[in-house]
């Protein structure tokens, strides 16, 4: 079918000469004002090459390249035109120019589209002018331009032609020298089924042609064909129409539908926009970098500042209150002590321990939940979690371990299998919550500066990649699929942040205060009558020899496990008492990578009592038993290689 | 004529098919018949996420994000 065939190939191609811009669009869409800002005053009048039409032409240097740019009469459809300018077409279907710039009417798009559609089945290299949008945007709505590309296959730049605006970017695209993309829009199963029974003969755009009955005054002869006769009565057969009607009818029907997919209100274009934003891996990753970052400043300064607050306000008021009571109730003996253990050092690390960093964070979430932007960070990181068994919905829970491990691990009934649950658990359990950040910034970050705690965040970051990684490949059974709505995004209004806050600060109060109060009231009676010591005995082994810690260090680990933040004010408290009241500093007691080793086993070791009760409930008294266990002795491992790694780098 | 088939993962943004069948899974297989994607629903493919990430999809009951694998295992036809 050779008589088919040379009709990919452009003709600057062939010729080696100047590339070609043939500017195509319906009638009264600007064309000649893109035409006129595009030449200036060096276009002319011409003849169209090898024909008597009249057409203006005009020669423009584009990144240093001669251009030149041929305005061709208006029209509806390449294959629609009458009289005297058929023949300029019908050149211009012969001889390709190197691309058509297609100007189109922002304010009739769909019919608009009809001839895009139609030059990218004839097979042009095609870049669509969105013009007119200064009108669009005054009709109160907007023209999904990207979408629109996406959509198209091809590269749609927005313009107003009476300012220029836009015009030279669309000229530059065009300018491009490219082979066309592939045609990404179908036509539905009855023209789509003629097309490639043509095509397999010819081409696409010569079946496109031969159905639209204009391939014979192209030169297309395909009237000997059986394959082409058969394939067009079939689709008049099966539509009861022209071949010719039956396209351009489904053609008016892909642009109707494309126009109402990208055509959308102020707000919406708004919300798809940040959508893309959010989940495109070049500019969503920087993003979620930068939320992150927001998200640990403001632990760090918010949190550090509310942690005073309360500090002194419980020293002013609380703290006399509390021993005035116990002292009438209980005296002032080793009963008043071991109360003012829980009611007043267990009420004020509530206070200004948890409750600061917990309410700091939460407000945070609060308000990243309420702009939608966790769900764009669940759909950007589902293909990252996937090496760890997860989908993208676990990296709403894994976030919000950072806060509280507590109501993350509630948080995970919305994940779909056991293996997910489990996984995402043992992760969370590892996640640095702010009693555990409380001890990094408190100890290490304060003792020994913060680039130390920079460095701990990068191993235990490295320890729950591991993690992951490990017991996907170890547990039977894969990966769930991602399921899970999206929302637009949306402004946070303040009431639904304070709201959503008040409900998680006050789970967390109901669930860790009778855990802190009694376990602070457990410690107390173990360290006023003096038990306390004969726990550090078959600890040293381990503490002192493998994690090169004091072994008291290793006693305020033990019992960390009530609260985690517990381990730095009693390291605090026993450093007074080993080294007398004259030290009141951590530093005479242990070296900065000594802090290093205590503030990461103290991470990742056991979660609090807290933890492991909601643990138990959520997946099992032995898993959580199992994770307990696991993670001590993944601790106990990264501990000692650490303070190994530590000892022979400084 | 019949209709075309195919599985929703072979669509591109922008692609429009009707649920022709949903995965074995029964238990997969109800939470999208809850989200009404069901035999015989519109879906429409809105984004798809590169490096094999999931797509954006939309139907009568909402937007919901679908890994691939999923995608993969739903039949649709056109």
């Amino acid at each position: 079918m050779s008589a088919l065939a040379c009709h990919g190939q452009t003709r600057a191609a062939v010729a080696g000469g100047p590339s070609t811009i043939a500017l195509i669009g319906n009638p009264n869409v600007g064309k000649s004002t893109v035409f006129n800002e595009l030449t200036g005053l060096r276009a002319l009048t011409t003849n169209y090459p090898g024909t008597t039409v009249e057409v203006a032409a005009g020669t423009v240097a584009v990144g240093g390249r001669t251009v030149q740019i041929i305005d061709l009469p208006g029209t509806y459809g390449v294959t629609a035109v009458q009289g005297d300018h058929r023949t300029a077409w019908d050149t211009i279907l012969r001889d390709r120019p190197d691309a058509v710039l297609a100007v189109v009417d922002g304010t009739n798009l769909a019919r608009n589209l009809y001839l895009v559609l139609q030059l990218i089945d004839l097979g042009f290299r095609v870049v669509v002018a969105l013009n007119m949008s200064d009108e669009v945007h005054r009709a109160g709505t907007r023209i999904d331009a990207t979408h629109l590309s996406t959509l198209l296959g091809v590269p749609v730049v927005t313009t107003v032609a009476t300012t220029g605006q836009g015009l030279h970017d669309a000229l530059r695209l065009a300018a491009v020298r490219r082979e066309p993309g592939p045609r990404i829009h179908r036509y539905g199963p009855q023209i789509e089924r003629a097309i490639a029974a043509i095509a397999a003969e010819s081409s696409v755009p010569d079946a496109f042609l031969i159905l639209e009955g204009v391939a014979q005054r192209n030169g297309i002869s395909s009237s000997g064909d059986s394959a082409v006769t058969a394939a067009r009565a079939g689709l008049e057969h099966a539509t009861g129409s022209r071949s010719a009607i039956a396209v351009a009818s489904a053609r008016h029907a892909a642009a109707e539908r494309m126009t109402n997919a990208v055509r959308v209100g102020v707000a919406e274009l708004r919300g798809r926009y940040m959508w893309r934003i959010a989940t495109q891996p070049t500019s969503g990753i920087p993003l979620l970098i930068g939320v992150l970052g927001v998200i640990f400043a403001g632990l760090f300064w918010g949190g550090t500042a509310l942690a005073g607050l309360t500090d002194r306000l419980w020293a002013m008021g609380g703290s006399p209150l509390v021993r005035a009571a116990v002292s009438a109730v209980a005296g002032s003996g080793p009963i008043g002590r071991t109360m003012l253990w829980a009611f007043d050092a267990g009420l004020n690390a509530l206070l200004s321990v948890g409750i600061p960093y917990v309410l700091t964070f939460y407000v945070l979430l609060a308000v990243l939940e309420d702009t939608g932007y966790l769900t764009a960070a669940a759909v950007l990181l589902d293909r990252s979690l996937s090496r760890f068994g997860l989908t993208g919905r676990a990296a709403i829970p894994l976030v919000a371990g950072a806060g509280c491990n507590v109501p993350a691990i509630i948080g995970l009934r919305t994940l779909r299998t056991d293996r997910e649950r489990f996984i995402a658990g043992t992760l969370i359990t590892l996640v640095p919550c702010s009693a555990r950040t409380a001890v990094i910034f408190g100890a290490l970050a304060a003792l020994a500066g913060p680039l130390w705690a920079v460095g701990l965040y990068a191993v235990v970051a490295l320890v729950i990649g591991g993690a992951g990684w490990g017991l996907n490949r170890l547990l039977p059974g894969g990966r769930p699929a991602l399921l899970m709505e999206v929302f637009p995004f949306r402004t946070p209004t303040a009431r639904t942040v304070l709201r959503k806050t008040w409900f998680r600060v006050r789970e967390f109060v109901l669930v860790a205060a009778p855990i802190v109060l009694g376990g602070s009231l457990a410690l107390g009676v173990l360290y006023e009558t003096g038990a306390i010591r004969l726990a550090a005995l078959p600890l040293a082994p381990v503490v002192e020899g493998w994690l090169g810690l004091p072994a008291v260090a290793g006693l305020t680990l033990v019992f960390a496990v009530l609260r985690k933040e517990l381990a730095l004010q009693l390291l605090f408290a026993l450093a007074v008492v080993e080294y007398g009241r004259g030290t009141d500093s951590l530093q005479a007691f242990m070296t900065p990578p000594q802090i290093f080793t205590y503030a990461l086993v103290n991470t990742i070791y056991i979660p609090c009592a807290a933890t492991i009760a909601v643990l138990g409930k959520a997946l099992g008294w032995r898993r959580a038993a199992g994770i307990a266990a696991g993670t001590i002795m993944l601790a106990v491992f990264v501990g000692g290689v650490t303070a190994r790694v530590l000892e022979r780098l400084l | 004529m019949s209709r075309m088939r195919a599985t929703l993962g072979a669509l591109g943004p922008g692609g429009k098919a009707v649920i022709a069948g949903l995965p074995p899974d029964p238990a997969v297989a109800d939470e999208l018949a809850a989200l009404r994607v069901l035999p015989g629903e519109v879906i429409e493919v809105l984004q798809t996420l590169p490096f094999g990430g999931p797509l954006l999809i939309r139907g009568a009951g909402g937007t919901y994000a679908i890994g691939r694998s999923l995608a993969d295992l739903l039949e649709v036809e056109w």
